[in-house]
């Protein structure tokens, strides 16, 4: 009873986990990179939260700059560079906690190298278009020959298996009995 | 109950022993039903995955086909799992597991050595899904179908499919004739059949611009190649187990049924999905599903030539088995000959210059090679699953 307890527990704080794991979260401290960028005629700056590494996602925020005229609605995603084997990934956005007029998204990396958070602006002064860069940091690489060592462990176990059962069965089973499986 | 009446008498049993051997049966068969649905899961959620890659692109770990192929192993390592313990639970209430029907694990488990090796499976291809999210962090989106861990996710759910394969074979071997027995047989050439379509999965990467393979300056095919190892594993292997005539036949209808599910799912998925979530297609996105060429429609040939083969062979008393294993192995090379879908793709898109046919016969030396190395192993598996009882 305990166990099944336990279990239930761990079951939904895992839930709860999945649950806001892919949200937009709210941001603390001072942010580790700012750019200022011109989408169109609105200037901007873009704040990203956590380093980018590639597998992760980028916490980011857009906040208009000055008193310039006012921007409406944004849309954000994240543009490979010409040399990273990617497509263009949509970023998640909602409202920013912090400051009423800039927005706070989220956006997946999902491979290394140069990327452009590419921001779409609509306000008062019609629509605009500006980048920010992102240079999405590389998980520790594992050497290729680990990465097939690791790779054809299902192999080597199955082919292990079907000589060690054609072993057990014996060399003439397929031909001398008269019933088959 | 025509099922009771089949039961092998293995010592004495008394009714009420054979009314729980019954139920284990039963209990097993579903389960593998299950199992094998779960193994489709995969394949067919598989041939989505490759479709998305193609024509949209992976922009994160939980895309909709890979929620599809996750399922599937979820399911395959949770039902072995569910199975395992309640044999284990029976057997330690002498409920009719015992050695004759189970063999006991880790000093823990009683259950049939087939969930074991489902169960394995099940959990090296979860393993690998991480592994193959940050093999694509570092080497991009498009990495080739034979990388290393796809191939650790696809083989896990192979070894997976193979631990049916064995469970469905026990229950086989255990019952001695009936209508039960047949049963049961069409089940595993069924299970045959499905596993067979997520091993040719791999021939995708045939008619994709990996299509050749190099040795220095000397070039081969690779669909061939693969083609010629896996027929006689698929057809072989269902002739030998079952020892029926039309084995081979209903494994390769089981093949092209797969091939039509995912024809008629993957392009009304991918439809669905892409609208739902807004993306937009690649310019390179392919108007046709890219998986059809990797189950091609001449394995039914190949299997109608094995199974007459069988027919006219079965009735020797010695020798038929390497005469079907040589026959088996050249109609293997002579499939290579009828399905050359990358004769279609690889000239036009990918190596413009090519000869057809004189990279088919490049290859052909190889091809034997690898259609000898297939029939070797047709008879390996079969060796092993037609003594399967525990």
């Amino acid at each position: 009873m305990k166990a099944l307890r336990s279990l239930t527990v761990c079951g939904m704080l895992t839930v709860a986990w999945l649950m806001t794991a892919g949200g937009v979260s709210a941001h603390s401290g001072a942010p580790v990179r700012s750019f200022d960028v011109q989408v169109g005629p609105y200037p901007v700056t873009v704040n990203y939260w956590n380093e980018p590494h590639a597998g992760q996602p980028l916490r980011f925020t857009i906040v208009p700059r000055g008193s310039g005229p006012v921007t409406l609605h944004y849309q954000a995603e994240a543009v490979p560079g010409t040399t990273v084997d990617a497509v263009p990934v949509r970023a998640q956005m909602g409202a920013d906690p912090d400051n009423h007029y800039g927005v706070a998204g989220e956006v997946n990396l999902p491979v290394t190298g140069q990327w452009l958070l590419n921001i779409d602006a609509t306000g008062t002064h019609g629509p605009g278009s500006g980048d920010a860069p992102i240079l999405a940091a590389s998980p520790v690489v594992m050497p290729e020959w680990m990465g097939w060592l690791i790779g054809l462990l299902p192999v080597w176990a199955m082919l292990g298996f079907i000589v060690a059962q054609a072993r057990r069965a014996g060399r003439n089973i397929l031909s001398a009995q008269p019933m088959g499986v | 109950m025509a099922t009771t009446l089949d039961i092998a008498p293995r010592g004495t049993h008394t009714a009420s022993r054979l009314h729980f051997v019954t139920r284990e049966t039963t209990t097993r068969q579903v389960g593998a039903i299950v199992l094998g649905l779960a193994a489709a899961t995969f394949t067919v959620g598989t041939a989505w995955d490759i479709q998305w890659h193609t024509a949209v692109g992976r922009d994160r770990t939980f895309t909709p086909p890979h929620i599809l192929m996750l399922g599937g192993i979820a399911l395959l390592g949770l039902v072995s799992l569910a199975l395992i313990l309640l044999d284990t639970r029976r057997a330690k209430r002498g409920a009719g597991v015992d050695q004759s029907n189970s063999s006991r694990m880790f000093r823990v488990f009683q259950a049939p050595v087939g969930l074991a090796v489902t169960g394995f499976g099940a959990a090296l291809a979860a393993l690998a899904f991480p592994f193959d999210d940050y093999w694509h962090t570092i080497y991009g989106i498009d990495v080739v179908l034979l990388a290393p861990f796809h191939v650790m996710l696809g083989f896990g759910v192979i070894m997976a499919e193979l631990g049916v394969l064995y469970l469905i074979a026990a229950e086989a071997g255990r019952i001695a004739v009936g209508r039960a027995k047949t049963a049961i047989q069409i089940g595993f050439l069924t299970q045959l059949g499905v596993t067979l379509s997520t091993i040719m999965i791999y021939l995708v990467q045939g008619t994709s611009d990996k299509g050749l393979m190099h040795f220095g300056s000397y070039s081969v095919v690779f669909y061939p190649l693969l083609l010629a190892a896996i027929v006689p594993i698929g057809l072989l292997t269902a002739v030998w187990v079952t020892r029926r005539p039309g084995a081979a036949t209903v494994t390769a209808l089981t093949v092209l049924a797969v091939r039509e599910v995912m024809a008629q799912f993957v392009p009304w998925a991918m439809t669905n999905a892409v609208a739902a979530e807004g993306l937009t297609y690649r310019p390179t996105a392919p108007p046709f599903v890219v998986t059809a060429n990797a189950l091609p429609l001449g394995i039914l040939a190949a299997a109608l030539l094995i199974d007459a083969l069988y027919a006219g062979l079965r009735r020797r008393t010695s020798g038929s088995v390497p005469l079907l294993a040589v026959a088996g192995a050249l109609i293997a090379v002579g499939e290579t000959v009828i399905d050359q879908p990358w004769a279609a793709v690889l000239p036009k898109y990918y190596y413009l210059d090519m000869n057809p046919s004189a990279m088919w016969l490049a290859t052909l030396p190889l091809t034997i090679v690898a259609a000898m190395l297939g029939t070797g192993l047709a008879l390996l598996i079969s060796r092993g699953l037609a003594g399967a009882r525990q």
